[in-house]
């Protein structure tokens, strides 16, 4: 369906249209309401990324060494679980896989010394009993069935070594009992000369060599690893590795550093359950050690791997590896799964860098973009290039598209064109992923390429994205990379609305409102032929759109700026049955003591456009009748009063208000809030007021009147002495502040001429400070 | 007889007036002396002992002595919070060999991680108090003094001052001294930060600046940012030791950002220039990727060398002299190693040492 915006009547075509708008909305503005909530912050960096991690071949043998590093290796109860896994599945392949390997891991991991014991005489004596929880156990029944007794005496000889490999976790520190476990290694080595299954010499061996590396015994640990192991001949097993790792650590701790580091070299690449111990144990210290290590590789994928491991530490500068590893093993799958990590990074440096909304943010918390990121692209680029051209690489079509998609970072659009669309070509539909990535990375091309002003055909071509694009919404950085986008076009066009929509809810906009944004606003309001997103921008719900909202919020600029015959009419533009449902005030009665809760009731009240009214009707009465009028002015004063931040009619003047910005009062009277960096004015000008009660107060002819009109000044010196920049008093100590010779005259005038009214006695009985003062 | 008498009286008069002014001038003597007894501080010199493996060298020992170093602040242990078992535990336990150390009195230092704090609830300040005094005294039985080190925050205060009053508390009995880590703005804004509850308090005179930014000019010491921070010293409650850094770090920035620290490094290995070209007093480029103290370091990456020159030690003493009121005080160097210790002549150590009275 083509998307055309319509102005009278709604289609069902329009509907889904707007309900589909609606949920885009929804969606930009959701995430700031759960992410920035009171609940614990994460820091993290705040960016976008459409470089699906998948579109490698995931089941590359390091695939979630790399890809998922995160989430899997960092986590010591993952580790001990993949270690579990692989000897568990080593253990049931061989027994054939004929046993379910819950049975098998309660055999290894579960069962006591007694059990085996048990079971071992249950195979020699077929009156003995199974212990009761390995009676169901099929992997148990097969070990006393079958009469394995070299494997039965084994688990009984590997359970009772396990006391003495166990590392220290909590506050008590094992204490090895060096003789016993040199007693236990002879053990096993009798056993292990007796027993006739090479696997199960190996695992002895383990467990000997293991017995020997945590007594310290390294120079045993090299001797009976050399001892044993020539007499073993079993298939590969990943024994062979877990044997190795304790010998690289004793040949470390002996010094010889080159050799274990090649050791370790040589887990990382074959063992996956001793992978990233090994990586933590591989170290070099100097450029020789390095060399000599490099001469001690049997084979290039050797030398490759070297490289490989360096490309792993986090802060490693990989494209510096990467062309090593290319120069020794150019179809090394982890050429691509570093190739795809290292475009996430550079994403990270370049994409959005003039208008991701959090560019302040990055740079401060996370140094990104990187200083000389430009240098790295190139190089990166420059080496993407050499591997397409040269064709040595396994997945050509990945390279590609990473040429054309680093090309893009850097910021050549129309050449990242020209390469996406000869690959849109060129790769076979039947490589769905890769498909799908080309489209999101031009997808992410078009949507840079975008320039201000935005005409109404770029916002309708954004709303069928939005609307259609199946990448828009299964890539998740593509919502706040288009929202991001638009704002900045908007702000360099001077769309302040717009721009301001995009992130934020109309009541943001309340609490600190801005004219040129809310005129942006109106005037797309008003306008005939809306585009998609401008339709979508003024909803407010259903049929309506947020102009009376907007109408409001100017008036109340206009009154605020004192500009009460222009906000009277602005609010007569809301239509009557509006303005009927909006709260009504009386801020024209007196009160002693500040309550913005304490609305009087039982009066008149008045909507704003009223209210207005009313103060145009005072001021003429008060001017009028000069002799007389100092009642009306004194009601003109209270009703500016109750307006303010400190009134019970703060509403007709402001649409948020916050009683906690009480504790943070400042000169600028602005005050940090959730849900919009433009932060919430509070109306706290007494000017009018005072205007109004010192007229008052000067042609009171009734003491008792110009008692009230002297109390009420007293009051605006106080609440002017609040935000004066250079008060140190702070409300929250709740204490009653010392006010300086500026803010006093009013009281020192009310004690010292009006003590002898009763309005005088009722205010000191009411009032804390001047009851104290 | 007159004359004689008078001559007699003129005699004893003189006699009187040379033994009033010898009085005078022994009381006087005598008052110097004593005024200046009592103001002379008492010094310990100390050091503190950071590594996990506490077997000193011949030239370490022989250093010691030449030093007349009285206390070792040896780490123990730290405490760091344990995700898998959420709860802190001890790591990086020392190895302990105290083989011919004379008389030199070892401290057990305990680095608690501002985590382990954050993570625990307020309730089990008192068993995670217990498991660590457990596994000092497991590690050695006879202590005099115990020091905690850790760099509290606001967050933090109330759980580890809960644990300092618990270990006070149990070990005031034994006759141990507790004693805490100090850092110069923990004086500065001691109101708002608190004051640790212990016997005394040792002040950390280094890492005075932020080691991440690229504009800092020496994270280690730097006296004119220190000074900023010489304010309230008179008010403090504590009496103060002070610790004094001989150490020497490189901070390594790759792409604009702090990468890790190279530890011990000093000019002399940054000399080779087909590795490394000198860009200014302090700072350092890669020209060529290669390995450095077990790092790879890469082309294009910078090193900020941070030092700490005797005369900067000599100052920071003068400076501290007139701050530290206490009549007795420890100087402790960070931190006892052979290569660090090859870099300070113990005569110069003297020296700084003797500044302080």
């Amino acid at each position: 369906m083509k998307f055309v915006p319509k102005v009278s009547k709604l289609t069902l075509g329009d509907w889904t249209t707007l309900a589909q708008y609606s949920i885009f909305i929804f969606l930009l503005i959701l995430p700031f309401q759960v992410s920035k909530g009171c609940g614990p912050y994460h820091l993290a960096f705040e960016g976008y990324s459409f470089m699906n991690p998948n579109i490698v071949n995931t089941k590359a043998t390091y695939a979630p060494y790399f890809l998922r590093f995160n989430d899997l290796y960092n986590s010591p109860d993952s580790l001990e679980h993949i270690q579990q896994d692989e000897n568990l599945q080593e253990w049931n392949e061989r027994f054939c896989n004929l046993y379910k390997i819950e049975d098998i891991k309660y055999v290894i991991y579960k069962a006591t010394i007694n059990d085996m014991k048990q079971l071992r005489n249950a195979s020699n004596d077929k009156k003995a009993k199974l212990p009761k929880r390995l009676k169901k156990n099929n992997f148990a029944h097969h070990l006393r069935d079958e009469k394995c007794s070299e494997v039965m005496e084994y688990l009984i000889y590997a359970k009772q070594c396990e006391r003495h490999a166990t590392v220290g976790v909590g506050w008590s520190t094992p204490k090895r009992d060096v003789i016993e476990m040199q007693k236990m290694i002879e053990r096993g080595k009798r056993a292990f000369m007796k027993t006739e299954s090479h696997y199960v010499r190996l695992r002895y061996a383990y467990q000997i060599i293991r017995l020997a590396h945590y007594a310290k015994a390294y120079k045993a640990v090299l001797k009976l690893h050399d001892e044993l192991m020539p007499k073993v001949h079993a298939n590969p097993s990943l024994l062979d590795y877990w044997i190795m790792g304790h010998q690289a650590g004793a040949l470390l701790k002996l010094g010889d550093r080159v050799e274990a580091a090649y050791l370790y070299s040589l887990i990382f690449a074959n063992c996956s359950s001793k992978r990233q111990s090994a990586y933590q144990s591989f170290s070099i210290k100097d450029n020789e050690e390095w060399d000599q290590l490099v001469l001690k590789c049997k084979s290039d994928e050797e030398r490759a791997m070297l490289y490989t491991i360096r490309a792993n530490h986090d802060d490693s500068r990989v494209i510096f590896e990467m062309e090593k590893i290319y120069e020794f093993d150019p179809t090394s799958e982890n050429l691509e799964l570093l190739l795809v990590k290292e475009i996430i990074k550079l994403e990270k440096d370049f994409l959005g860098k003039d208008f991701n909304d959090n560019k302040k943010r990055n740079k401060t918390y996370f140094k990104i973009p990187r200083k000389n990121a430009e240098k790295y692209l190139d190089r990166t680029l420059e080496f993407v290039k050499k591997c397409v051209k040269e064709k040595k690489v396994i997945d050509l079509d990945l390279w590609k598209i990473a040429e054309g998609y680093l090309t893009f970072l850097g910021g050549d659009y129309g050449e990242a064109d020209q390469i996406f669309t000869r690959l849109k070509n060129s790769i076979g539909s039947e490589n769905e992923a890769m498909v799908e990535q080309l489209d999101a990375a031009q997808l992410a091309l078009k949507i840079a390429q975008y320039n201000p002003p935005i005409t109404l055909k770029d916002e309708n071509e954004i709303g069928n994205i939005i609307r259609n694009d199946p990448n828009y919404w299964k890539y998740k950085g593509f919502p706040d990379y288009i929202n991001d986008k638009l704002v900045d076009m908007y702000n360099k066009s001077g769309e302040k609305g717009k721009a301001f929509r995009l992130h934020h809810t109309l009541d943001a906009l309340k609490m600190n409102p801005d004219i040129e944004m809310i005129e942006d606003l109106l005037r797309i309001c008003d306008k005939e032929n809306k585009s998609n997103l401008e339709e979508v921008l003024v909803k407010k719900d259903g049929l309506s759109t947020i102009k009376n909202d907007l109408l409001l919020l100017k008036g109340i600029m206009f009154f605020n700026d004192d500009k009460i015959e222009a906000a009277a009419e602005t609010f007569r533009k809301i239509p009557r049955n509006v303005r009927d449902l909006e709260p009504k005030f009386n801020p024209f009665h007196e009160h002693i003591i500040d309550c913005v809760h304490c609305p009087i009731a039982d009066t008149t009240m008045f909507d704003r456009a009223g209210i207005v009214e009313e103060l145009l009707k005072l001021e003429y009465q008060g001017r009028a009748h000069l002799e007389s009028g100092a009642s009306s002015f004194y009601k003109l004063g209270n009703a500016y009063y109750n307006m303010t931040y400190y009134g019970d009619s703060w509403q007709v003047t402001d649409l948020f208000r916050s009683g906690g910005n009480w504790g943070y009062v400042n000169k600028d009277n602005r005050y940090l809030v959730y849900g919009s960096e433009l932060g919430n004015i509070e109306n706290k000008k007494m000017n009018q007021a005072r205007k109004y009660y010192e007229t008052a107060l000067e042609l009171a002819k009734n003491k008792e009147l110009a008692a009230r009109a002297c109390f009420m000044l007293a009051k605006c010196d106080l609440n002017d002495f609040y935000i004066d920049p250079e008060t140190e008093y702070h409300p929250y100590d709740d204490l009653i502040p010392v006010l300086p010779e500026k803010y006093n005259s009013y009281y020192l005038r009310f004690k010292n001429e009006f003590s002898d009214t009763q309005f005088y006695e009722e205010a000191v009985d009411e009032c804390l400070f001047l009851n104290a003062y | 007889m007159i004359i004689a008498e008078d001559n007699f009286i003129t005699m004893i008069l003189q006699k009187n007036n040379f033994l009033l002014n010898l009085a005078i001038k022994i009381a006087l003597l005598f008052f110097f002396l004593a005024s200046c007894t009592s103001t002379k501080k008492e010094i310990t010199p100390a050091f503190y002992h950071w590594q996990t493996n506490f077997s000193l060298t011949q030239s370490e020992k022989d250093y010691l002595q030449n030093l007349s170093i009285k206390k070792l602040y040896v780490k123990f242990f730290d405490v760091d919070w344990n995700g898998k078992m959420q709860e802190p535990l001890p790591v990086a336990e020392v190895i302990l060999d105290t083989t011919d150390l004379g008389s030199i009195e070892i401290i057990p230092t305990i680095f608690i991680t501002n985590r382990s704090l954050k993570n625990y609830p307020l309730e089990k300040m008192e068993l995670l108090g217990e498991n660590i005094l457990e596994k000092i005294f497991s590690i050695k039985k006879d202590v005099q003094e115990i020091q905690i080190d850790c760099d509290w925050s606001e967050t933090t205060e109330e759980k580890y001052f809960r644990l300092l009053r618990f270990f006070k508390k149990e070990i005031q009995t034994k006759n141990i001294q507790l004693s805490a880590t100090i850092r110069l703005h923990q004086i500065k804004y001691f109101k708002r930060t608190g004051v640790p509850p212990v016997d005394r308090g040792m002040l950390m005179f280094y890492n005075v600046d932020d080691v991440k930014d690229y504009k800092t000019k020496n994270s280690i010491i730097d006296l004119e940012v220190a000074k900023q921070y010489f304010f309230n010293f008179e008010n403090y409650p504590l009496e103060l030791d002070v610790a004094l850094p001989i150490f020497s770090w490189g901070v390594l920035y790759r792409g604009g950002g702090m990468m890790k620290l190279i530890n011990n490094l000093r000019a002399e290995d940054l000399r080779d220039d087909s590795f490394f070209l000198q860009t200014d007093e302090t700072h350092f480029e890669v020209i060529k990727s290669t390995y450095l103290h077990g790092r790879y370091l890469y082309e294009g990456d910078i090193i900020r060398l941070e030092m700490v020159p005797l005369e900067t030690l000599q100052r920071s003493a003068e400076l501290l002299k007139s701050k530290i009121e206490n009549p007795n005080v420890t100087i402790s160097f960070y931190h006892l190693d052979t290569t660090t210790i090859k870099h300070y002549p113990y005569e110069s150590l003297e020296e700084v040492i003797d500044a302080f009275y």
